[in-house]
């Protein structure tokens, strides 16, 4: 029932990205029957091309374009996302987490926080919770909507464990978009370990079998697969009007919509405005104020690796099968604003080899490190990142990559703030594991982004953001953000759950404005 | 035929050899890399055979890669500088190669040392890494939850 339409047909929505936020937004557009095209990047895998082998799903579906990072970014591979139908909701590992009520007045909570421009969202609470629970039944997160929890692997029962023991409460295991029960058409998980891999059994929620086979079931929606889009076209009233697109042979296509939705992840959702010049905006659509592409957050992470006295097998079950919330509420006494979740994560032999090098060295403690792989337990912090200007996403102003554009150039720091609270949080791990007697503890920072954010933000003040609450471009009455670009903090929730909520609310927004002809 | 290298008997059938030969490297050559990755990565108990398969990787890689193949060939050069490195001591061929850490020529075979070793399912059995788990129906009912000593907390599960 796919449908197919004219690249002159003026009335459709083109949606940029197929992943969490584009690919809901698209199915929840199509559903109230407008029509829709999704240029998506990447190729359209199935179920059948997914392996648990985490190298060759990485060449599958991995973003490896050409990148380069400064600061505390890896100079080559500063992020760590998919290009693919599905985007990164393929290798996501589904901890479907909320924001908490004082994170989304920021700058109400924590005050002015010295190097950050930190700002309120410019929404309520009590009406985002409502597109929260929307989220969640989509997604089929556990522990929401009657879906029961997953038990605990071995990695969350002893992170718990070892947080009962210095006196925590005990925590159930998270809230995860991952089946535990058959819904939706789909099996529950079986414990595989290679969420990062696709989910062969697709128990973990991806737009990929779910959202987009249910636009192209409606009838009114097209998805192009390995179409990169270029640029968008502003016409002078300020409206945009088409895209311009590479397909999968290369030739450059012009689209036109109606109205235009950016979902590309925050890296390239920003290089898309930058690069999209006209007349009306010569340094980039949205980009009056110059802040496309500014306040780039990814979290306040790093990442631990503990050598215990009993096996662990780490790698058995459920990635972030749990996340700690202890530490997740704001309290300044602690020396930072904000807090962090401890999540478990699991690593191959690979990931611990390359954990370890940095640390161990070469030679035979590093191969006696290696050979303890069974004893290792493994947990990331998670905290909450606030907004700098001096982070941001730029384009290079010489390299060019297979589409004949600028790459893009990342540049982050932390900021007294974030080290702080990394520090903090590496110390209460370190408390966790060393309550049930760890042998050796690994820290580790990470140049390497999957949470992606806030480079087209939206704000109140159109001063101070890109868009507005509903992710309309600030100038630009027809353009949307529709990921993680918008968000003004980075919340410590991991980002999906967020994205899924604001493209529901987005949907029913571009649907009103329709009915008003306003678009 | 039969190679000594670094005091570990590495056989080579005739088909191998002819592999060798293919990727523009010299038995010399690859016998040193394989050398330095068990240098690098040293598990006693791992065949010769996945450090050797590694490093056949790196010299495929090579055939493809103008700079992998400088790094690699001013790295060999380096280490043979002042006397047969694979003809040193342990001990005198582990501090020629901690020499070469910030060169090119050291990242590339650390990097190919790593992603060829622990990719590969005989280091796996090794280091008691199970891999896929989707033939046996997951972890399900092998073992995801068996942890068994850790302590307990009144209503521990």
């Amino acid at each position: 029932m796919s449908r197919t339409y004219d690249v002159n047909d003026g009335s459709v929505v083109v949606v940029i990205g197929s992943g969490a936020g584009g690919g809901t937004l698209s199915n929840e557009l199509a559903q109230q029957g407008i029509d829709v095209v999704c240029l998506e990047a990447g190729a359209r895998l199935s179920l059948a091309d997914f392996r648990n082998d985490e190298p060759a799903m990485a060449a599958k579906f991995n973003w490896t374009d050409p990148r380069e990072g400064s600061g505390e970014m890896s100079p080559t591979r500063p992020t760590y996302i998919c290009k693919t139908v599905g985007g990164t909701t393929t290798h996501w590992t589904a901890l479907a987490l909320r924001m908490a009520p004082h994170e989304i007045r920021g700058r109400t909570s924590y005050g002015a926080i010295a190097g950050t421009e930190l700002i309120d969202w410019p929404l309520d609470y009590d009406e985002l919770s409502h597109f929260y629970g929307l989220a969640e039944a989509k997604m089929g997160v556990t522990g929401t909507n009657g879906i029961p929890r997953h038990p605990a692997n071995n990695n969350f029962k002893l992170l718990n464990a070892g947080a009962m023991k210095l006196g925590y409460p005990r925590s159930e295991t998270a809230n995860l978009a991952i089946n535990s029960v058959a819904r939706d058409g789909r099996g529950p998980c079986q414990q595989l370990g290679f969420c990062r891999s696709g989910c062969v059994v697709a128990a973990k929620w991806s737009t990929l079998y779910t959202e987009i086979p249910k636009a192209e079931a409606t009838g009114h929606f097209e998805l192009r697969p390995e179409s990169m889009v270029t640029a968008i076209e502003q016409e002078a009233d300020g409206r945009v009007s088409a895209v311009l697109y590479r397909n999968r042979d290369g030739e450059l296509v012009r689209q036109k919509a109606r109205a235009i939705a950016v979902a590309g992840n925050a890296i390239e959702t920003a290089r898309l405005l930058l690069q999209s010049t006209s007349v009306l905006s010569p340094d980039g659509l949205g980009n009056q104020n110059g802040l496309v592409g500014r306040h780039y957050m990814r979290h306040v992470f790093g990442r631990v690796l503990a050598r215990m006295p009993g096996k662990v097998n780490m790698y058995r079950g459920i990635v972030q099968a749990g996340s700690l919330e202890h530490e997740a509420h704001h309290d300044p006494a602690r020396g930072f604003a904000s807090g962090y979740h401890i999540e478990t994560v699991s690593m191959s032999p690979e990931g611990v080899a390359r954990t370890l090098m940095p640390q161990e060295g070469w030679g035979e403690s590093f191969a006696d490190a290696m050979e303890a792989y069974e004893y290792y337990a493994g947990a990331i912090i998670c905290g909450e990142d606030f907004p700098q200007a001096s982070n941001r996403v730029t384009l290079h102003d010489s390299r060019t990559d297979q589409y004949g554009l600028p790459i893009p150039k990342i540049h982050y720091e932390k900021n007294e703030n974030s080290r702080a609270m990394l520090e903090h949080a590496f110390g209460v791990v370190e408390n966790i594991y060393g309550a049930l007697d760890a042998e050796k503890i690994y820290r580790t920072p990470s140049g390497t982004a999957t949470h992606n954010m806030g480079t087209a933000r939206m704000a109140a003040d159109e001063k101070e953001g890109v868009c507005n609450s509903n992710g309309r471009v600030f100038g630009v009455p027809n353009l949307f953000i529709t990921d993680g670009s918008a968000f003004p903090t980075s919340m410590t929730a991991n980002p999906t759950l967020t994205i899924v909520a604001l493209a529901i609310r987005q949907a029913g927004f571009i649907r009103q404005s329709m009915v008003e002809r306003a678009i | 035929m039969t190679l000594v290298v670094g005091g570990l008997q590495v056989a080579c059938t005739g088909e191998e050899s002819e592999q060798i030969a293919a990727t523009g490297l010299d038995d010399a050559a690859l016998l040193t890399l394989l050398r330095a990755a068990q240098l690098l990565l040293p598990h006693q108990r791992l065949a010769t055979d996945v450090y050797r398969d590694a490093m056949l990787q790196l010299s495929d890689a090579m055939t493809n890669d103008a700079r992998k193949k400088q790094a690699i060939e001013a790295g060999l050069a380096a280490l043979n500088e002042s006397a047969s490195w694979l003809d040193l001591s342990t001990e005198a061929q582990k501090s020629t190669l901690a020499a070469l850490e910030s060169t090119p020529f050291f990242g590339t075979v650390r990097e190919a040392a790593i992603s060829g070793v622990y990719r590969d399912e005989r280091t796996w059995q090794l280091l008691g890494y199970e891999g896929e788990a989707s033939k046996f129906g997951g972890y399900l009912h092998r073992g995801f939850d068996d942890i068994d000593w850790l302590p307990e907390f009144g209503d521990a599960q």
